[in-house]
């Protein structure tokens, strides 16, 4: 946990000070709004859950299919 | 094999796995990461398929690094095992080598893109100083670096190499899927060999053109009309024997909207390069005095060390005989020079965000030295004088970075206006294009400072070229023009230049203009346009006017004879969609001593919100009158009202035309 809230830190001091500058200028369109917390959904779940995820769906499949658990 | 069988076993030596996981981190991580948080600006001036095009060749250009990465790291892991390194620590080696880089880049991405993201959501801002911001570096890499001990490096780079490597079908299948929107909309390549040669039938009598333009130079900083100039001594010596304007505006504060401006005569309305990496929309890249010139018989050459003051970025390269870029020290910079070869496409943008991270390192290594030098640009010009000789009338536009940020002075003039000891280096300045808070107003002040000592290097330098020109023979009969595509701010709460507001620090610029054989000196107070630039130039010489210029020729007033003052037109539109309702931005329309600034937004709680300022009154605009004069606001508003209903029926117009012909272009 404090290496995340160390990185996060670090990530605010990085970061360009105006979505206006010469890179980045639209950094908080609505696309990106969307985007961005989709994105680090799908890959948090690929690095973070992916254990938990294929477990919760191969519960669902044993009690779609009626299985007993091996 | 599962990844914990795989924990259990050393990693392979294999340049293939190696290659499928830095694919796999390219594709899936990296680039994504790099790119959502520009995907917004970069679809308000692209149509989807365009925008498709570039990020699948992105996808594809990410290859190189990929291949160079995976290539490194086998080199080391064979190279260890064959000097008696043990199988699984030679292995871990080659692995590190190649996930280490990928694994701080796409931390560093993915926290920036989850600040943007807070940032977006909740308008939380900060102010750091580059300073900061390398100190920051530090702690990511420190903080990284303990990560990985306490996790136990083995543990980590064995679980996210096969986890990357077994992936690679999806990142083969998002390749693959890129090749479609490739083939259906191939992007041009520039050739840097083929000149195109002059068409038309000018005499080596025709005037030569030199369009000098000097970054980022505001008119009270320059101060140019007057002779006792202390920043722009040299200029303002030039301007005794020229036409010099002391209310000239630019249509908007940053290079890619001015450039394309002063080339094509068409406000920013008219030809959308409204985002710093954007290009004049398709209909409007044949509309220029480039092409006007060439085809009338000119030389025509684009000399600059910006990219984003380069005909090649603008989309208007075609009408060039050549276009080249003068070098700098940016290791950053190469790269995106680079992807202009393909001068249709969004890649010199696209590889600059991905690769955003050098900058940090150019700071770093460039210290006290400025990576841009005046000198350099007019080098450039000198040896093309050379080469050109005079078979045919030139018109050669140069484009120097100098004064802009970073304010680095050569040591000719550093320090004659703020002590050693502040500000001497790159890593102590503030970060460019910001809002900062009133508290630090003395600390911007000594900014301000240093950047008219960047004017006098600036100036110096002008002055020698110009001597050069007189030494040369090639002075007295050329028309030349002086000028600068924007100003900079130091005040008002905002730092640099881009961005929202357009007070007159950001849009008034100095324009000296000098006749082919003038030798008296004229000063013109009366408001002219960045958009008359092309229209005068054309006219002085010669040549046919452009047909939908929005501004005006001002031969009357530069040969003497009078001219009726009509209002000019500025505006910010960086978040205003080219394919959309223009309802978005500022627009100023200046007429007489008034000035009126009408902020659109359809999101706000007033969607458009008018002040009204007297410049000769209030030069620093700091006494909104538009309460006390609604007749004036009224009047004015009409007009600015009349000019954007204009510039929304031509933008519908173009849209019907680009859907009835996609990939046509219009012709002056």
């Amino acid at each position: 946990m404090n290496v995340f809230a160390v990185l996060l830190v670090a990530a605010l001091l990085l970061l360009p000070g105006s979505a206006w500058a010469y890179i980045d200028p639209n950094a908080g369109g609505m696309l990106f709004q969307l985007l961005a917390p989709l994105f680090a959904a799908v890959v948090g779940g690929w690095f973070f859950l992916r254990r938990w995820i294929s477990e919760q769906v191969r519960r669902l499949w044993r009690r779609i299919t009626g299985r007993a658990e091996s | 094999m599962t990844v914990s069988d795989g924990l259990r076993r050393p990693l392979p030596i294999a340049w293939w796995s190696m290659f499928a996981a830095a694919v796999v981190a390219t594709s899936l991580l990296w680039l994504p990461l790099a790119i959502i948080p520009i995907i917004d600006g970069m679809l308000f001036v692209a149509s989807t398929g365009e925008v498709l095009r570039d990020l699948a060749l992105l996808w594809w250009l990410g290859l190189l690094p990929a291949a160079g990465l995976a290539t490194a790291g086998w080199v080391v892991a064979r190279g260890a095992a064959l000097s008696g390194v043990a199988f699984a620590r030679a292995g871990l080696a080659g692995w590190c080598v190649l996930l280490l880089p990928f694994g701080w880049v796409c931390a560093w991405l993915a926290l920036r893109m989850a600040w943007q993201w807070v940032r977006a959501v909740t308008g939380v801002d900060l102010l750091i100083t580059q300073e900061v911001r390398a100190a920051a570096v530090l702690v990511l890499t420190g903080t990284l670096a303990w990560g990985l001990w306490r996790t136990g490096l083995r543990a980590v780079v064995t679980r996210v190499a096969l986890a990357l490597a077994s992936r690679w079908p999806v990142a083969a299948v998002v390749l693959t899927l890129g090749i479609v929107p490739i083939a259906m909309k191939p992007p041009s390549v520039l050739s840097f060999t083929t000149a195109a040669a002059p068409t038309g039938s000018a005499s080596t009598d025709s005037p030569d053109i030199f369009l000098i333009s000097l970054d980022a130079l505001a008119a009270a900083d320059a101060d140019a009309c007057n002779p006792e100039s202390a920043t722009m001594p040299r200029l303002a010596e030039f301007a005794q024997h020229a036409t010099c304007f002391e209310r000239f505006y630019t249509a908007s504060n940053f290079t890619t909207p001015t450039t394309s401006t002063m080339e094509s005569g068409l406000l920013p309305w008219t030809h959308f390069a409204t985002q710093p990496d954007a290009k004049m929309s398709h209909e409007t890249r044949g509309h220029t005095m480039a092409a006007v010139l060439k085809a009338e018989g000119w030389r025509v050459h684009s000399v600059t060390d910006n990219l984003l003051a380069s005909p090649r970025h603008r989309g208007t390269f075609a009408a060039y005989t050549s276009s080249g870029f003068v070098h700098t020290t940016l290791f950053s910079n190469g790269l995106r020079e680079a992807m202009t070869m393909f001068p249709d496409t969004a890649l010199p943008r696209l590889v600059a965000t991905s690769l955003a991270l050098l900058g940090a390192f150019d700071i770093a290594l460039h210290g006290q030295n400025s990576p841009y030098e005046s000198e350099r640009t007019y080098a450039e010009v000198r040896a093309l004088l050379a080469r050109e000789g005079r078979v045919a009338p030139l018109f050669v536009w140069a484009h120097t970075l100098p004064p802009h940020a970073p304010f680095l002075p050569p040591p000719s003039t550093k320090y004659r206006l703020l002590p050693k000891g502040e500000l001497d280096t790159w890593r102590e300045m503030l970060a460019d294009n910001i809002d900062y808070p009133a508290s630090i107003q003395p600390l911007v002040d000594k900014h301000r400072l240093r950047y008219r000592e960047s004017i006098m290097a600036a100036d110096a330098a002008l002055g020698a070229f110009l001597d050069e020109l007189q030494r040369l023979g090639r002075l007295e009969s050329a028309l030349i023009i002086i000028t600068s595509d924007h100003g900079e701010s130091f005040e008002k709460g905002y730092y640099g230049h881009a961005g929202p507001l357009t007070h007159d620090a950001l849009i008034r610029v100095p324009l000296v203009i000098k006749l082919s054989g003038q030798t008296t000196a004229r000063k013109v107070d009366m408001q002219v346009s960045q958009a008359d630039l092309a229209p005068t130039i054309l006219d002085l010489v010669g040549a046919p006017p452009l047909p939908r210029a929005e501004g005006r020729s001002l031969r009357d007033v530069l040969e003497g004879r009078p001219m009726a003052a009509v209002p000019v037109f500025a505006m910010t539109m960086e978040r205003q969609s080219r394919f959309k309702p223009l309802d978005r931005g500022r627009y100023v329309v200046i007429d007489g001593d008034d000035k009126l600034t009408l902020r659109l937004d359809p999101t706000a709680a007033t969607p458009a919100a008018a002040t009204l300022h007297d410049l000769r009154a209030d030069p620093t605009e700091t006494h909104d009158l538009a309460a006390a004069q609604p007749a004036r606001v009224a009047a004015l508003q009409a007009v600015l009202r009349q000019r954007l209903a204009a510039a929304a029926a031509a933008q519908a117009q173009a849209q019907t035309q680009a859907a009835e012909h996609p990939s046509g272009q219009s012709r002056p």
